[in-house]
């Protein structure tokens, strides 16, 4: 065993992560070490399928729709001090609405029950109005 | 871009089109990345909803002009973190990175076939530790440097390589069981 068939080192060198001295001490080693060589190959085809977009992504749950609308909710309860103060105020003149109304939703939990009968009904319906009322 | 700039705009001005489009556009995006993270669609489905109320809180602070993800990725990536810290029993790095060199060593041949499938991957990497699978997903999923890992993570930056290193030889040696 020697220091070059430490696996963090392999791992970097199949990552391009070694200086150009270690580098060349690592190619050489490995050309004479078999294990070595099977790491580097492992680690490349590791960090290569890493890389990759997932071929399976990851389904999505009915629930993120009823998500959606509890947090449109949020939104638009953040936004209801806005209709009455001057246009010159700053944002951050509303956190306490939005703090109450980030704290009404929070408490929803995921307890709540499913708004959204199927889709992003309530985003839907929004943007196909195209409006930009709250 | 332009559409971040939109939204961003949108959403400062208060107008609800710009928060729907804000949820639209990166509402899975965040959802993927939180199940990334905690491999559970229940805490997935919290956390997504604890960003995007978190967005709502600072959307007015955010710079117009900016990408929209890397601040979207932060958040998720902080609220996953403060998820796991409360769950000691997650924060364990005890697990699959503790298996053994194959005696013997390794058969190049067989390395070198690389014959994983990404469903075999997917479940190796379920199998991780948290914090070792976050570590992974930020470095090659996200694309982010060694220093920009350790930035999101809040850990030095020895620890991040450390939990990489642990993590990609526990998926090598699992995934080497398998081919």
């Amino acid at each position: 065993m020697e220091f070059t068939c430490d696996d963090s080192l392999l791992q970097m060198y199949a990552e391009g992560q070694l200086g150009a001295v270690e580098r060349t001490i690592m190619a050489e080693h490995i050309k004479g070490c078999p294990g070595c060589r099977a790491r580097v190959v492992a680690y490349k085809g590791l960090l290569w399928d890493l890389a990759q977009p997932d071929p399976e992504p990851l389904p999505l749950p009915p629930q993120l729709d009823s998500l959606s609308d509890r947090l449109m909710d949020a939104w638009t309860e953040a936004q209801a001090p806005q209709t009455w103060q001057k246009a010159s105020l700053s944002w951050t003149q509303t956190v306490p609405a939005v703090d109450m109304a980030l704290g009404a939703a929070g408490r929803m939990g995921r307890s709540l029950p499913r708004l959204g009968a199927a889709g992003l009904s309530g985003l839907g319906r929004l943007l196909r109005r195209g409006g930009g009322g709250r | 871009m332009e559409l971040d700039e939109q939204i961003v705009t949108l959403c400062q001005r208060g107008r609800q089109d710009g928060f729907a489009r804000l949820l639209l556009t990166y509402q899975e995006r965040v959802y993927r990345r939180a199940y990334s993270f905690v491999h559970n669609r229940d805490d997935a489905l919290d956390l997504t909803q604890e960003v995007f109320l978190k967005v709502i809180r600072s959307v007015g602070s955010f710079a117009a002009g900016r990408p929209l993800w890397p601040w979207l990725r932060r958040i998720t990536t902080n609220v996953a973190l403060n998820f796991l810290r409360d769950r000691p029993a997650l924060l364990s790095l005890d697990g699959a990175e503790n298996l053994p060199e194959p005696a013997g060593g390794e058969d190049p041949l067989d390395a070198a076939v690389s014959a994983w499938t990404a469903r075999q991957l997917n479940q190796a990497l379920a199998n991780l530790p948290p914090l070792l699978r976050m570590a992974v997903v930020l470095r090659h999923h996200e694309g982010l440097s060694y220093e920009e890992v350790a930035q999101a993570m809040e850990v030095p930056l020895g620890t991040v390589k450390t939990y990489l290193f642990r993590a990609r030889r526990a998926l090598r040696l699992e995934l080497s069981r398998e081919v």
